[in-house]
């Protein structure tokens, strides 16, 4: 079915495709030149503000300019080690997003479902879910032999708890009459997780997931910051310490579009899996 | 008889306290193969009723029997359809009617036998692929009804199955649903607020009054199908039912 919408605008009527592929409508161009002015703006006035030296109300003459800062970037791109670092924190990140999603989804079936589990464990995460996750660095490094694990901790810690809460809420909103419906078409009782509540609460764990997944980069970029060796996060700061702030940047940015392609993942992946919706 | 339903009593909740009487002392027998209404104002407990049949819930006070053995919970054999339909909204259409088929020791092939069978026989030939947000009312409908009918219970209890239709469909459909009952071999309870409903489909009228819910009258329909809704046994049938829940209400 070719859900489409018709928007009028100053150009006229136009046709926007919201499922199937993109069509190259005179609005998308329009849409796709503002988005570029936008960016081009930030960059230009960046280039303004560090080339006037404007050191009030911010000390913008501190930073380094767009030029030299793409510069060193375009140079860094054939730089092994950029890419050394860029893998070394999504792996990071990637191992604690799939530890917390086999955990979690299952602890939030079960608390949801039984209250005697949620006031037991429950009551327990509960305490530690408002801790921030830089605040678990110390006991992650005395738990674990390595920084890679307490790191990986980190992002584990990061991803848990937003998709744990989501599928605990989800699992007791799941509507009694479909579970009544289920029995009354045969479904055994031990099915009933399988066939109803997960795919009740398919689209929660994604929300869960995508607020974890950025939970998950900011535990990584702090952990590596603070105990790291390898890592974008890392990197960046070592560059602050180093007096490079070009490369300083040049993280920055990069820990920004990392972020950004796995929240595409993410939504992605859900477009895939939950087609219903 | 088939169903039994012996001294009924259901009690509500309202507030920490309180409860409200819904059915109490109702006693009713259906036969086999009966198309039987229930009808009533909103809150006369006739749905409660037919929950009770279903098994989802249990009386407070008397016992229902089916087939001479208690109702102790919900059973495939004992299909219920809800007011609205209850689909799965992550399966499709085909996916909806098949979720029963899943949990039966057929073969495979069989299986998809069927959902064609009664894809075709519920017009929803040309929607398997839909999912339920992406239909409208009367084919939701039509899937639900389907969705048990294609398990072959023995009895199929409907929770005002037609009141979210507009006319035009309301009446189609339960053209349709008296087609499809013809060649099958199955007990029909169905709850109704709609007199005309009541008339034009059931072998039998059961009339509800409310607070506490009690059958004020058992009324035969013995008029031969189909039937016309403006012939002037219907419409006289229909006058005096309406007189008889503006009587009690005033």
């Amino acid at each position: 079915m070719g859900r489409s919408k018709a928007i009028v605008t100053t150009l006229g009527t136009l046709t926007v495709q919201r499922q199937g592929k993109h069509t190259f409508t005179r609005g998308n161009m329009k849409s796709t030149l503002n988005k570029m002015i936008a960016v081009m703006s930030l960059i230009g006035l960046w280039y303004t503000l560090v080339t006037l030296n404007v050191m009030w109300p911010f000390q913008f003459g501190n930073l380094p300019g767009p030029d030299t800062v793409f510069r060193v970037w375009f140079k860094l791109l054939g730089d092994l080690s950029y890419y050394d670092n860029i893998t070394v924190s999504s792996i990071r990140v990637l191992a604690g997003i799939m530890i917390g999603l086999v955990t979690a989804v299952p602890l939030g079936l079960i608390i949801g479902l039984s209250a005697k589990t949620s006031d037991i464990v429950f009551t327990n995460l509960e305490i530690f879910r408002p801790i921030p996750l830089i605040a678990y660095l110390p006991v992650a490094m005395l738990l674990f032999k390595t920084i890679e694990a307490s790191i990986v901790f980190i992002t584990f810690t990061g991803a848990f708890f937003p998709i744990l809460i989501n599928v605990v809420q989800a699992t007791k909103r799941v509507p009694v009459q479909l579970v009544q419906t289920a029995y009354n078409l045969g479904c055994k009782p031990h099915k009933l997780i399988l066939r109803v509540y997960l795919p009740a609460i398919g689209p929660d764990i994604f929300t869960g997931l995508s607020v974890g997944t950025g939970a998950s980069w900011m535990g990584v970029i702090t952990g590596e910051m603070m105990s790291g060796q390898t890592g974008i996060g890392y990197s960046t700061w070592q560059a602050y310490q180093l007096l490079d702030y070009s490369q300083s940047m040049i993280g920055m940015f990069s820990i920004g579009l990392l972020g950004f392609v796995f929240t595409r993942c993410v939504r992605f992946t859900e477009k895939i899996a939950i087609r219903w919706l | 008889m088939y169903i039994d339903l012996v001294r009924i009593g259901k009690n509500y909740c309202v507030g920490k306290h309180k409860s409200r009487n819904a059915i109490s002392n109702l006693s009713l027998s259906i036969s086999e193969n009966e198309i039987v209404t229930v009808l009533g104002q909103s809150g006369c407990g006739k749905s409660t009723l037919l929950k009770i049949i279903a098994g989802i819930e249990k009386p407070d006070a008397g016992q229902a029997y089916f087939r001479g053995q208690p109702i102790t919970g919900i059973a495939m054999e004992r299909g219920y359809i809800y007011q609205d339909y209850s689909l799965f909204p992550w399966l499709t259409v085909r996916q909806n009617i098949g979720f029963g088929l899943r949990n039966k020791n057929i073969p495979k092939h069989q299986k998809k036998v069927l959902i064609e069978e009664y894809l075709e026989k519920f017009g929803l030939k040309g929607a398997e692929q839909l999912y339920p947000r992406q239909l409208s009312g009367g084919m939701k409908q039509r899937t639900a009804i389907a969705r048990s009918f294609c398990l072959k219970p023995d009895l199929l209890l409907l929770d005002e199955p037609f009141s979210a239709l507009d006319m035009m469909n309301r009446h189609k459909l339960q053209d349709e649903l008296l087609e499809i009952l013809k060649g099958e071999k199955i007990t029909y309870v169905m709850v109704t607020h709609d007199i005309e409903e009541a008339i034009y489909l059931s072998d039998r009228i059961i009339v509800m009054t409310p607070s506490p819910g009690a059958i004020q009258a058992i009324i035969p329909v013995s008029m031969p199908r189909p039937r016309t809704r403006t012939s002037s046994e219907f419409l006289t049938m229909r006058e005096e039912i309406a007189d008889m829940f503006y009587s009690k209400s005033i």
